[in-house]
């Protein structure tokens, strides 16, 4: 019911952002960056997200465990689809670069099929880069045990500051 | 064949040992390539957490991180107070510092809290490694939060940040190529284990194949030799097939061998008893009279003897027929009984006859005949090993274990009784209890044997309880179903008598013995007969009172039966019709066709029995004329011996015609009759002697014939089958003594059974 309302939600809300062709710019710090192959910017050529735009999205929340938490986590935050449908992204893949400069390609169905977040919260608190925030590439371990593996694992990147959207 | 039989069976079961041996080392191998498996599947997920590889990943960046804030500390220590030309803004942003700080932070929390812990904590010289680092790294907080706070380097001990982070970078170098080393061996010894593990397998699944191929070559061996057991086995049934139809075809062929020659010496015997009995008459010195005693009464004992023998190789030739047909149980013990009253009275031996009342009037369907035997069997034998006793026959009806209806009987008496040890033996043919008992009592030993054959045959089962001195009980079980009374065969007085008409009935016949038995059976039926001696009598007594039925024997001295219904049929007007019934032992179609060429209306064989009699009056009385063709055309109804005829070349005696006269007459009557007879036939003897002597041949004929019929009618058929030999045989070398000897036999075994 969730996953539908927020596909009906993305759906308009995409539909909203081409025809206005237009992102409204962030007022508070800058907490994330899509670039590439976009439609819909707010500063030249990019879509930039300050929390409120990201938290303003539709949220989603899963409870799971993972390598980098002694016990099971509850993460929340927009899916990485909703955001994409957001900038009328269109592509074959993505690389999500971290503060540290980490980064991770991964193919577009991460996107499209996977019910891929990219968390904001973890247990209910916006998190700091000290606790791996301010954004957290969550891969749905629970429903997909299958993808609980290092190729998953090194594509779960966090404290990210930029997506770019490959052609 | 079948020591070479022996060893392919051993092979057999020596090849199954094997592969039962293959099979549990199989089982073991498979068990422990399990145990194997399970460790390898068990290796391989632990190898697929990778938390080693990660662990590097992680140590790595914080490393890396380490490093990365190291350098810009330095930079900011060098030129802290460098500006961006364009913008005016540090060239270094405190932020940046800061976030590179949170970043390191980070690291640091992935290290303590994650999944990784478990791994690092294992070795002690890198949890002390990593406890120094976090402390260093936490140490140096407090500067980074003023640097957040204040967004400029003012007042800040970058020195002493510098310096920590400096020696840090040493320490995360270490602790990342220390990590690897552990990391890296940890891999090597889990590959090594898994390797080994994948040897062990590998040697197993080896072992496995090599018992797999041993399994199948030992099947295969197990199979072809199972295969030759069983031709072998195939073999040895044929042969002991063969072996047992030698063995059968040599019994039937020494049963058939001891009936023929038992007849063989059956006939010199008889002539010893008859010429002993013929010395006994004549005028002997005491002591040469006993010395002939001795040879009668051991003769007659092994006449006995022989007919028993004669009976048990019947049994085994598998000549006895089995006839199911309706009988009265009642008639039939008390028929058995009758035989051997007589010998129970002479041995002062009390008989009791204990029957279910449910049974009286009660028929059942089974072999009368054999039954009688079995009874009769096991009464002589009560009455012989019993003295001033009780002997008790009874009978009821009931349930076999088979669930089918049967009739159970008991013979017990008083009498001696019989071991325990010799009960079992009882029922084998030749044995008796002891020696002695032959020698004191006589006989082969056969009756119970025979008796069991009889029950067995009946489908039956017979047993014995006794104990010595105390007497004993003989019981036996045959299936047998009640079946409504046959009014056709056998009727009960009343029924036969029930509807006859009460006729005159001219009885023609010369033999005293047959005009007797004819007289008291018209009697029994309620007639009122005449006896003419011979046709020309007939026809005065004819020609002065009316007659309704004429009885004519066809064989008499001066006017035979043929030309006496011949000058009957010449008087005309009633004697026209007059039905005259033929009374004839010889039962040849030509002879019958002369009887109806010459007028009579119906042919009956003799002897005629009571039943023949009444249908005979009733078919044929007055106002029944139209049954004259029917009645022409039966042939004869019943013969002069019933099923016993069956039997009559060993059986010298009809015991069912015995049977039926004492059931009609009683048994004084009978023995009468049988005294009359016994005189009648000397007379006729006599007489076809003499007329031998003088080439009388008609007279000679004529009084064999006489004799035979008389005998017949009496149920003493070895003598009328010796009166027909000798009348067919001319010029026979000793009639008299032949004769003699079926008369004396005829006469022992009257006495024995009588009565």
């Amino acid at each position: 019911m969730k996953f539908m309302l927020s596909l009906i939600f993305a759906t308009l809300l995409g539909w909203a952002a081409h025809a206005a062709a237009d992102l409204d710019k962030p007022s508070g710090k800058i907490v994330l960056v899509v670039t590439g192959n976009i439609n819909t910017t707010n500063n030249a050529g990019a879509a930039e997200f300050d929390m409120d735009m990201l938290e303003a999205l539709p949220q989603v929340e899963r409870t799971i465990e993972t390598p980098w938490t002694s016990e099971a986590t509850t993460f929340s935050g927009p899916r990485l689809k909703t955001i994409l449908d957001a900038v009328g992204a269109k592509g074959s893949g993505l690389i999500v670069t971290a503060l540290n400069d980490y980064s991770a390609e991964l193919p577009y169905e991460d996107a499209e099929t996977l019910e891929t977040m990219l968390a904001t919260r973890m247990n209910g608190d916006l998190m700091s880069v000290r606790e791996k925030g301010p954004l957290f590439l969550i891969y749905p371990f629970d429903t997909n045990p299958e993808l609980f593996n290092e190729k998953y694992f090194a594509r779960s990147v966090w404290q990210i500051r930029e997506v770019e959207v490959l052609e | 064949m079948s020591c070479h039989f022996e060893n392919s069976r051993a092979a057999v079961e020596q090849a199954a040992r094997a592969t039962r041996s293959v099979i549990i080392v199989l089982i073991f191998l498979v068990c422990a390539m399990v145990v194997i498996l399970t460790f390898l599947v068990k290796r391989e997920g632990e190898l697929h957490d990778a938390i080693r590889e990660d662990a590097i990943w992680a140590v790595y960046q914080l490393d890396r991180e380490t490093r990365a804030l190291y350098e810009l500390v330095h930079e900011v220590r060098l030129h802290p107070d460098e500006r961006d030309p364009s913008t005016g803004e540090l060239a270094v942003p405190p932020n940046q510092v800061v976030v590179k700080y949170d970043i390191l932070y980070s690291r640091l929390s992935v290290l303590a809290n994650s999944k990784y812990n478990s791994y690092f904590e294992q070795s002690a010289a890198i949890k002390a490694k990593m406890a120094a680092i976090r402390d260093s790294i936490l140490s140096i907080e407090p500067i980074f939060n003023q640097i957040d706070a204040q967004q400029s380097y003012q007042g800040i001990e970058l020195g002493r940040i510098d310096e920590v982070l400096g020696n840090l970078r040493g320490a995360t170098n270490t602790f990342l190529v220390r990590t690897n080393a552990s990391v890296s061996a940890g891999r090597a010894d889990a590959r090594d284990s898994v390797f080994r593990a994948q040897m062990l397998a590998l040697l197993f699944m080896g072992a496995i194949a090599v018992a797999a191929v041993l399994l199948a070559f030992n099947l295969l061996r197990q199979l072809r030799l199972v295969r030759r057991t069983r031709e072998e086995l195939s073999k040895v049934a044929i042969e002991l097939e063969n072996a047992f139809e030698a063995a059968e075809s040599g019994n039937k062929a020494k049963s058939a061998f001891m009936a023929t020659i038992g007849h063989e010496i059956r006939t010199p015997l008889n002539a010893i008893l008859g010429m002993s009995d013929l010395l006994a008459t004549s005028n002997l010195r005491p002591e040469d009279a006993e010395h002939v005693s001795t040879i009668s009464t051991s003769g007659r004992a092994l006449l006995e003897m022989l007919n028993e023998i004669l009976d048990f190789a019947k049994i085994e030739n598998g000549s006895l027929h089995v006839e199911m047909i309706a009988f009265s149980l009642e008639k039939l013990i008390t028929e058995t009984v009758s035989v051997i009253e007589g010998e129970a009275r002479r041995r002062n031996n009390s008989l009791l006859v204990e029957m279910d009342p449910a049974l009286q009037g009660q028929w059942f369907k089974s072999d009368p005949t054999i039954l009688k035997r079995i009874l009769l069997n096991l009464l002589s034998n009560a009455v012989k090993f019993t003295e001033n006793g009780r002997v008790r026959v009874s009978a009821r009806s009931g349930t076999l274990s088979e669930g089918t209806s049967g009739l159970f009987f008991e013979v017990s008496d008083t009498g001696l009784g019989i071991p325990e040890a010799a009960q079992a033996k009882l029922f084998t043919a030749f044995h008796q209890v002891d020696s002695s008992i032959s020698r004191r009592f006589g006989g082969t030993g056969l009756g119970l044997a025979i008796s069991k054959q009889m029950v067995e045959t009946l489908g039956g089962r017979i047993g014995v309880s006794s104990a010595p001195g105390k007497g004993s009980s003989f019981r036996f079980e045959i299936p047998a179903e009640t079946t409504p009374a046959l009014q056709d065969t056998e009727q009960s007085l009343p029924a036969i008598t029930a509807d006859l008409p009460r006729l005159q009935v001219l009885v023609v016949e010369d033999n005293t013995v047959n005009q007797r038995v004819a007289v008291k059976f018209l009697e029994r039926l309620g007639q009122q007969p005449t006896v003419a001696r011979s046709g020309a009598k007939a026809l005065s007594v004819l020609r002065t009172r009316s007659f309704d039925l004429v009885l004519m024997d066809v064989q008499m001295p001066v006017m035979d039966g043929i030309s006496a219904t011949r000058e009957i049929r010449k008087l005309g007007g009633a004697f026209a019709t007059l039905p005259i019934i033929a009374m004839t032992a010889d039962a040849s179609d030509r002879h019958r066709q002369e009887c109806f060429d010459a007028g009579m209306n119906g042919f009956e064989a003799k002897p005629l029995t009571f039943q023949r009699l009444g249908a005979v009056l009733r078919d044929h009385g007055p106002g029944q004329e139209n049954q004259l063709t029917q009645v022409q055309a039966e042939p004869k109804h019943v013969t002069g011996a019933d099923s016993a005829s069956a039997s009559a070349d060993i059986v010298d005696f009809n015991e069912a015609r015995q049977s039926e006269l004492i059931q009609e007459f009683g048994a004084p009557v009978y023995e009468d009759l049988a005294v009359a007879f016994f005189e009648n036939a000397e007379e006729l003897v006599l007489t076809a002697v003499s007329a031998s002597r003088n080439g009388d041949r008609a007279t000679y004929d004529r009084a064999l014939h006489t004799l035979r019929g008389a005998a017949e009618n009496l149920g003493f058929l070895g003598i009328a089958s010796t009166a027909h030999d000798l009348r067919a045989a001319s010029g026979t070398d000793s009639p008299e003594a032949r004769l003699r000897i079926a008369i004396d036999q005829a006469k022992s075994r009257f006495r024995r059974m009588a009565i």
